[in-house]
Formats: structure tokens, sequence, C-alpha cells
């Protein structure tokens, strides 16, 4: 049964209104819109951002150099109408290069005191651009702020403004000097997109276009407080019991040692996803499903979100890098395994439900 | 809006609730023919005939258990035609609409239009009765089960085929399911001089003389061929003529009845011996493995040896009811005494007239095909000339050809 809990509230109260939902639509054209204009093709990548920044998660965009990358999460801050912050990611970046400091400033009278001065991260919306480049120190840096959406300095913390989401990018070649995103940043990353290269025809409007001009001419289609009544909006949107079951044995399914593990987990699989898999899961199905102008969540959302959800939660054993297995494989054979095992569970169930729904309802009675 | 969803899912339920009855049937009669495969086969150990009762068995069980598993397990739930109705590609609509039946947000409520103006978009039609393949399989091997014990039952029970006990008895005892018969070829005169059986070497059995049969089935044919000089007399038993063949071999307790058991021996294994008078078979069951050997005898007598015996010929020697041992002359006394009285009673089998036809046999098996000669004189006669006049590439005379195609048709 659908609870309360499915109904997110802004502030306490349940603002979605018929309003809201339209806004909700008619923004997210205007997004898609926008960003069309500076980013040629690129459309999964595109959707996946903007449901991660509707969800509220941070994205790892992987890709090889020049496919677009600081380009869309350019174009991103411009669109989404927030303050933004690039950082570039080198191995001699330092935490506090990151989070800010405190600096020895002297007042009128000549005192010395300690003043905050805040890094590129207090903004809202930040690229790290080619974060595997930084050293696992600097990296570390953005667990706090990912996860808890606060930045702590000499043991004061400060809160980020919201909606507060970081855009990293990474190069999946050239690994001499770098730094492979330790499990718990990545886990921070509701999604990890692979950022294709262009097809053909992608590619002669894209040379067409900065032919002309190499400006980027987005404009604002939605502010923060849009963005957040845009979540608010999408959390509210039921999931069934059932494909909450679902998702939850998608996630559960990755990790080869779970009751409910999937055959290739259980070959290829060293470490599973986390519970923030599900939860990431679930967030983003909601917003993939009333993008697609659906009120409510189906088995479809979830079977196609779980790719960019999982393939970044899995730690790999031996054998998956030994047979070249991607985790992509991994994620399809695991959805093929438990989509057949749960729908098959499904028809079980239902076939022994007993009547318990049935005195409810004008059917059962019959 | 219930009244709304109410009504856009009842054809829905209506083609579920069929779908339902349908399984509820399916798995009970799965039941109900499992039963009946079970009734019939213990009635097949004991010789009832149960189609009557399987009958019975199979649409009461089947009815009762119906109205259970229907009740209990397949009517239709708001939850699981939600889900029928969603795998008509409506992407889990149905199933959240039920499970917000009773909520009042505003959310809950678009979902709730959605999801109806999708369901009108469907028809039940659409809906195709799903049955577990595991179940069809299931069902299809107990019916054939079923129908297949019904089917012995009843041919056991109207003896067509054996009952459960025998059937089992024939699987534990496998040697009782064969049978070997043995043709032996005995010199007549000693048997009917000194009532003993030795086999003589002027006689053979044209054909496989040691068979093993299978119960109830047929043997090969065999033919007595004596040699020259010599003269097929009969069989034991009621066969007559040269060629014999054991047809439907079975044995049975009454052939094995203590009271027929006789002393009269050919060699020591026939000790005890059966001996079955309407087949002349003399049966032996071995002690120890209760393999069945069936001994028949032919029997040879000199020609010209029965000076004296000639007359009309009778048929097989058992015939006359005094030469072959039987339950009433069971020991050598009596065989000797019977032997004692062979001179009414050889004189009319193999000895011909003494001379007369040069000692032709009355026995129409022994005679070449003119019935004046006896076969045994002018066999290789004939053989010779048609064999030179081959040779020669002469013409044979159509009598001879006739001869030859007779002898032939005779081995044959």
């Amino acid at each position: 049964m659908a609870t309360e809990e499915n109904f997110d509230t802004v502030n306490g109260k349940n603002k979605v209104t018929e309003e809201s939902v339209n806004r909700f639509s008619k923004t997210c054209e205007n997004i898609f819109k926008q960003i069309r204009r500076d980013v040629i093709g690129q459309n999964d990548v595109v959707q996946g951002t903007i449901i991660a920044m509707i969800a509220g998660g941070n994205v790892l965009l992987e890709g090889v150099p020049g496919v677009g990358k600081t380009r869309l999460v350019r174009t991103l801050g411009r669109v989404f109408d927030l303050p933004f912050s690039r950082i570039q990611f080198t191995p001699d970046l330092m935490p506090a290069d990151v989070t800010g400091t405190n600096i020895i400033v002297k007042d009128e009278k000549g005192n010395s005191s300690f003043r905050f001065e805040p890094g590129p991260i207090f903004s809202n919306i930040i690229l790290a651009d080619e974060i595997n480049r930084a050293t696992p120190k600097t990296q570390s840096a953005l667990l706090e702020a990912m996860q808890e959406h606060t930045v702590t300095v000499m043991g004061v913390s400060r809160k980020m403004k919201e909606p507060f989401f970081v855009l990293a990018t990474q190069n999946p070649v050239e690994q001499d000097g770098t730094y492979p995103l330790p499990e718990a940043q990545m886990d921070r990353f509701m999604f990890k997109l692979i950022v294709p290269n262009p097809s053909l025809d992608e590619l002669m409007d894209i040379v067409s276009l900065t032919q002309k001009t190499m400006a980027e001419v987005a404009e604002a289609a939605c502010s923060g407080e849009e963005l957040l009544e845009m979540r608010a909006v999408a959390n509210s949107i039921p999931v069934a019991d059932d494909v909450l079951r679902y998702a939850m044995t998608l996630c559960s399914a990755t990790h080869p040692d779970s009751e409910c593990a999937s055959a290739a987990a259980k070959k290829y699989v060293r470490l599973g996803a986390s519970p923030r898999a599900g939860q990431a899961l679930i967030s983003a199905a909601k917003v993939h499903a009333l993008m697609a102008g659906r009120y409510n969540v189906a088995y479809s959302d979830l079977n196609e979100l779980a790719y960019p959800v999982l393939r970044h939660r899995m730690k790999l054993n031996f054998e998956a890098v030994a047979e070249r297995i991607s985790p992509d494989e991994i994620v399809r054979q695991i959805v093929e395994e438990v989509s057949a095992k749960f729908k098959g569970g499904e028809k079980k169930k239902e076939e022994i439900e007993v009547t318990e729904v049935k005195k409810k309802s004008f059917f059962g009675k019959k | 809006m219930k009244t709304m969803k109410d009504s856009a899912f009842r054809s829905f339920y209506k083609k579920l609730a069929i779908e339902g009855v349908l399984k509820s049937v399916m798995l009970s009669s799965v039941f109900s023919l499992f039963i009946v495969f079970i009734t019939s086969a213990v009635l097949w150990f004991y010789n009832v005939n149960a189609l009557w009762i399987a009958i019975a068995i199979y649409v009461g069980v089947t009815a009762a258990l119906s109205v259970l598993f229907y009740f209990r397990m397949f009517r239709p739930t708001t939850t699981s035609m939600a889900k029928r109705i969603d795998s008509l590609g409506l992407e889990e609509r149905i199933l959240t609409m039920s499970e917000l039946e009773n909520d009042d947000s505003y959310i809950a409520m678009k979902q709730r239009e959605d999801a109806i103006g999708a369901l009108k978009k469907v028809n039940a039609k659409e809906i195709k009765f799903g049955f577990r393949t595991s179940l069809i399989v299931v069902l299809c091997v107990s019916f054939c089960l079923s129908c297949g014990m019904t089917t012995v039952n009843v041919l056991g029970a109207t003896g067509k085929i054996p009952d459960g006990e025998d059937f089992i008895n024939n699987i534990v005892n496998p040697n009782e399911r064969y049978y070997t018969v043995k043709y032996i070829p005995i010199d007549y005169g000693m048997y009917a001089q000194l009532g003993i059986l030795v086999e003589t070497d002027n006689g053979m059995i044209d054909g496989n003389e040691e068979q093993i049969i299978a119960k109830g089935e047929s043997g090969e044919p065999v033919i007595a061929t004596a040699d020259p000089d010599y003269m097929f007399v009969g069989w034991s038993g009621t066969t007559e003529g040269v060629e014999r063949r054991e047809i439907g071999v079975v044995v049975d307790d009454s052939m094995m009845d203590e009271s027929k058991k006789v002393a009269f021996v050919y060699d020591d294994s026939l000790i005890d011996s059966y001996y079955y008078e309407p087949n002349g078979w003399f049966i032996v069951k071995s002690p120890e493995s209760g393999e069945i050997t069936i001994y028949v005898f032919a029997f040879f007598s000199e020609m010209g040896n029965g000076e004296g015996e000639g007359g009309e010929g009778g048929d097989a020697p058992q015939e006359e009811g005094e030469e072959m041992p039987s339950e009433d002359n069971p020991d050598n006394e009596n065989q000797s005494n019977n032997s004692e009285k062979e001179g009414d009673s050889d004189n009319d089998k193999p000895g011909e007239d003494g001379g007369g036809e040069g000692g032709k046999s009355d026995n129409d098996n022994d005679k070449i095909i003119d019935g004046t000669q006896d076969y045994h004189e002018r066999k290789d006669e004939y053989l010779k000339e048609y064999e030179e006049k081959k040779a020669n590439g002469e013409e044979i005379p159509d009598w001879l050809q006739k001869i030859i195609d007779n002898y032939y048709d005779l081995l044959n």
C-alpha cells in the first residue's frame, strides 16, 4: 500500500497542486529546450543529469575528452540559473582549496582574528572537472558536502545553499597519475553517466554549430526555487508496494551474499550496491515517471535507471575483470534475472493471495 | 470515482473469474486424477473393475476441490486483477491506483484519472488466459497415468491381461515369463517294449530343437524326419502329422499338479517332471532358478520292425491311451504292463503291414506324395535322379518335379 511517506512535502506541507504539476511539465520542457541550444545529442546523458538534479542527486560523467561533458555541465549551470563553481581537480589541489579555510584578518583595532573564506564548493552547482586527478584526500573533501550538504572546517559546520549538486567528470582513459574514486565517494553519486561519442549526424551538427560561434547561448529556464518545487512534486509520486519491492530486490541482487543475489552478482561482484542505491533508484524513478507523464512509478522506470544507479556501486571481482565483463553487462543480467524471478514470484503470489483485499472492494465480494 | 473504476473493471473481472475457475478445475483435476490412479492401481490387484468408481471419484473430487481452490486460491482480487491489467502495457498504473484507492490527495487523484484513462484504452479481450506450463504438463501426465491405469484395471478385471498380482509375479520371477521347449527324437521300440525313453539317432528334428518361448507366445514349427529305413511314429501329445508347433505356450498350476508327476524318466532331470497330457508335454521346473523346460518327444521306429505290428495305423502313440505315461500309470510297473500290451497298439502304428506295401507307413506324413512309397526309401534316389538331370541339363519330368517340390514344401 502506498503510504503517506510517498507524499513528500515542502516545508512540511503538501504543496502539490495542479498548478505545480503543470509547472513541472513546462519547466522540464524548457530545460530540455535550452540545453539543446548548446548541447547537440547526448540525449540520455542530458536526461539523466536533469533527472538526478531534480531528484537531488550528484552525477559523475565519464567520457573520453572532447565529448562535451564540461560544456554540458556549464550549460546546466546557466539553464538552472544557479551560482556555478568550477573546480579543476589536479594532483596538487588541497582540500582547503575546495572547502575554503580560515584566514587571519585584522580588524579596525588591529586585533587578529580568524575569518572563514569559503571555497568554491559554496555554490549551488559544482563542476568537479576531472575529479579523479586529485588525491584521495582532496576528493574526500567533497564527501560531506555531497551527502549532508554541509562543510565542516575547523570544527564549524556550514550549511550549503540549496539546491546543491556536484557534477563531476572523469576520463576513463589516461589513467596515469589519477586516483580512482574511493567507494564512499562513488556511492555519493546518484548516477554515473557514460558520455558516448556523438553519432555522425550529431558530429556534423556540432561542427556546424561551433563553426558559427563557440558562445554558449542557453538561457535560464529554472530557478532554484522552481527546482525545489519540482523535486517536491516528483517526491509525491506514489510507488506501489510491489514496485518498491522490485526496486529493492534489484539493489539487493547486486550483493553476492544476499538472499536474493543474482547469478551474475555471485559470479562477478565482490561488493554490491549500498542502501543509497535503493534511495537513488526510487527518487530518480519518480522523476522519470513524471517526466514521462505518468503519476506512478513503473517497473520500466526502474529497469531503465538501474544502469546509471548501479553501474558504479558494484565492486567487481577478478573474474569479471579477467573476462572483461562490464558493469553494464552485469546490471543487464541482474535486471533480466530479477525481472523474470520477480514476475514469476508475482504470479505465484497472485495465485495464492488470500481475499483480504476482496473484503474492501466490490470485486472481492462478487 | 470508485463506481467509474468498478465499471471499468467489471469485464476484466469476468474474464479473470473464468480463468480462475479453469485453473481451479485443472488443479483439482490433477488431484482427482491422482486419486483415480491410486484407486485403479489398488483395485487392479484385487481384480475389481474400477471404471465407474474412477469416473465417480474424478467427478466428485474435482467438483469439491474446484470450489475449494477457487475460493482459496484463484478467485480474482483487486490486486491480482490490477497486475493482469497492467500486463497489457499500463505500466503499473492500475496496481498503483488500487493501492491509492482511499487516498484523497491531488497526486492520487491525478494518478487515478491517468489510470482510468489508460484502462479505457484496453479491453478484457486482450487478456489471454494464463496457465502455467507446469500445471498443464502435470495435468496431462496425470490424465495419461490415470487413464492408462484405469484401462489396465479394466483389462485386468476382464481377464484380457494379468491382474496386478500376476503382473508383479512376472516381474519378480522373470523366469516364469519364458519357457524352454526341447524336441527330442525317441526310440519308439525301446519305449514300446521296455517303457523307457531313449533318445535315438534314427530320426531327427528338422528345425529349432530347443526354443525359448515367451509366455503366451508360439514357438517355431519343427518337422520330425526319420532316417532311411525308419519311420516317424508320432509326437507325445495329440499333434498329428510330422510338423509340430507349440502355440500360446503357457504353463499353469493345473499342469504342475503333484498327482500328475511321473517317475517316467528320459533322463535324471525328468525325474520330477510333470506330464501334461493334452500337449504331450513333460514339464520340468528347476527348483533353483524356477526355470521351466518343456520336453516334447518325437517317436521313431524301424520299418519292418513291426512284425506283428502291422495293421491299421493309428495316429500318435499317446492316442492309444496306454503307451504314453499319464497320472494313471506313473510307474515303471505300469509301463512294463503297457509295453506288454503294445503288441496290439503298436501294430496299428508304425509297423505297417509287415510286407504288403514294402513296409510303408500308414502315416501320411511319411509317404511320398503318390501315397504308395515310403518317403525314406526313395528320397535319396529321387534327389540323386533330380540332381543328375539338372546337371545334364535334361528336362525334369513333372512327376519328379512334383515329388521334389513336395519334399521341400514339407521341410519348409
